[in-house]
């Protein structure tokens, strides 16, 4: 049983004169243990499918169902949410927050749980501070150990690194990772391709409300790009019998292929050490999911 | 129903109220020197008319109850809202009716806390009040179910309409204070308005409250028709906030208040 399963998902928004389509017929299943990112431009739909699931909004037609189950009370048990401006009470210190949550969630003993999540969090000196009064990476921390609170097996993360110092996210990323090495399954939606590329297993992506693509990263990459261009200097020039078996382009030493994903990288490779050349310089460039973005959205316009 | 998701919420409300000193002015201090203002009047009016000065000074306490009863629920409501903490409320699985059932507790038994120093201090201006204390809190009683009733369709409203809605909390009362009949009896309206006025859910206790002030007795069925009306508005109520909850969670309201 898949922890998420979004299931012919519609939803339109409207008012007078205006009607805005944010969800076209959106099908996919989150699978256990694994980091799933959700990409799109702003405005693709993202956050609509992230407050679907959380029973935050109704869709129109189709279900979200977590672990088998429409959203309900028991479910949310273990499940938990974090954004990237997620907010609690300024006036609570962070003892208080976090003592909420735990009499929610219902947590056993939970003064020992709030000291782990302290100390994996390292928020040790924060603890008798008003939530007002922290800044946006310390904000993010507590928010985190919310999440964290309820030892979750599922958790839905909603642009987590959003403005953050690149050294606070590199720390929510390795956290990210340390989860889904736990076995916590992990709905990610994020702006910053890099981070899913690092993080995602596989990805699906949304554009103007309909899912264009989903798989996993480097197929659905290759499902658009299908090539590594690949540059090679070699230390004398290749014979023409050799230009042409592999299909490359370019004078002298320095030779240019675009060659249809790793198999075909390994044959050139192969044949070029079967014909006796050594490689002096080698420059493979990969399409990145950034590549992948521009591409898909550019494609979808 | 879970009863643990009520109780947190009330214990994470009483945390705030300890935090924010002055929303305990709010609910003490104003209501308190209002009350006082009209006991040194009805104090004043004894050289003239004590009956008249009393009747100012009961109508005003239930009148406070009131208000507070129903603005503190709503309240405890906003400061969700303004700090955005309703969302973790909702994805941690409670329910609109735990939420709404806690947040009316706690307006309940802040009001109820408050009428307590209200109703000495008014006895002490000379109001008969510990002399009628079942109507007293029969009275109360009701006025409390009509507050909650209120609450709760301002909260739907609230949540049904965003956050920009949120003046709804502080004025939505008045508009019941002109027809509710507080210091005259409805008999004095335009016949175009009395039935109005028979269907209002506070009129038939400030009824009460100036026969308490006077001394005359509250016929039994009175109270009870009273009871009647109130209680109406709290059944209804329940079904429209309800209502307007999944209005909101289906027009997207719900998920933009919440975040």
């Amino acid at each position: 049983m898949h922890p998420i399963v979004v299931k012919n998902v519609s939803k339109t928004f409207s008012g007078r004169g205006w009607k805005v389509e944010a969800l076209k017929d959106v099908s996919f299943e989150v699978r256990k243990g694994e980091i799933f990112g959700l990409l799109g431009p702003n405005g693709a739909g993202k956050t609509t499918v992230i407050n679907i699931i959380l029973n935050l909004l109704t869709a129109d037609s189709g279900e979200a169902l977590l672990f088998g189950e429409k959203a309900n009370s028991d479910v949310f048990k273990s499940i938990n949410a974090i954004s990237g401006n997620s907010q609690f009470h300024w006036a609570l210190n962070i003892t208080e927050i976090l003592q909420f949550f735990a009499d929610v969630y219902e947590v056993p003993n939970p003064k020992k749980r709030i000291a782990e999540l302290v100390k994996l969090l390292r928020m040790e000196k924060l603890m008798d501070r008003k939530f007002r009064w922290l800044s946006t990476g310390e904000k993010l921390r507590v928010a985190f150990a919310k999440a964290l609170i309820n030892h979750p097996k599922l958790l839905l993360m909603d642009e987590p690194t959003l403005g953050l110092d690149p050294d606070i996210a590199q720390h929510v990323r390795k956290e990210v990772m340390r989860l889904r090495d736990q076995g916590v399954t992990i709905l990610l939606t994020s702006h910053y391709m890099h981070e899913v590329e690092q993080l995602c297993d596989r990805i699906a992506f949304i554009y103007q409300g309909k899912i264009v693509d989903v798989g996993d990263v480097k197929e659905v990459k290759l499902r658009h790009f299908g090539t590594y261009d690949v540059t090679l200097t070699l230390d004398k020039q290749p014979s023409k019998a050799f230009v042409a078996k592999h299909k490359l382009t370019g004078k002298g030493m320095k030779v240019h292929a675009t060659l249809e994903g790793e198999d075909a990288l390994s044959a050139l490779l192969a044949g070029v050490h079967e014909e006796g050349y050594n490689i002096r310089d080698i420059a493979v460039k990969k399409p990145t999911l950034e590549d992948y973005f521009i591409k898909v959205t550019g494609d979808q316009r | 129903m879970k009863l643990h998701h009520i109780t947190s919420i009330m214990k994470n409300d009483l945390r705030v109220l300890k935090k924010v000193k002055l929303r305990m002015l709010e609910i003490t201090y104003f209501p308190l020197t209002t009350l006082v203002m009209w006991g040194l009047f009805a104090l004043q009016s004894k050289q003239y008319a004590f009956q008249a000065g009393l009747i100012v000074l009961v109508v005003n306490l239930f009148w406070s109850f009131t208000q507070l009863a129903q603005q503190e629920a709503n309240m405890f409501m906003m400061e969700d809202l303004w700090t955005l903490n309703i969302r973790h409320y909702f994805i941690a699985g409670i329910t609109e009716f735990e939420y709404i059932i806690a947040k009316l507790t706690m307006s309940t038994l802040v009001a109820t806390m408050v009428a307590v120093v209200l109703v000495t201090v008014a006895q002490w201006f000379g109001a008969p009040l510990f002399q009628n204390l079942p109507h007293v809190i029969g009275l109360a009683g009701i006025a409390l179910l009509g507050s909650l009733a209120l609450a709760l369709f301002i909260a739907g409203s609230v949540l049904m309409l965003g956050r920009e809605y949120a003046f709804l909390c502080w004025s939505s009362l008045s508009l019941f204070i002109f027809l509710s009949a507080p210091f005259y009896s409805p008999s004095i309206l335009p016949a175009a308005v009395r039935w109005i006025t028979e269907i209002m859910p506070f009129t038939y206790v400030f009824e009460g409250a100036r026969a308490i002030a006077t001394s005359t007795a509250i016929p039994q069925g009175m109270l009870l028709h009273a009871a009647l009306i109130a209680g109406a508005y709290f059944v209804l109520a329940w079904p429209y906030y309800w209502w307007a909850f999944n209005r909101a969670r289906k027009s997207g309201m719900l998920a933009r208040i919440a975040s």
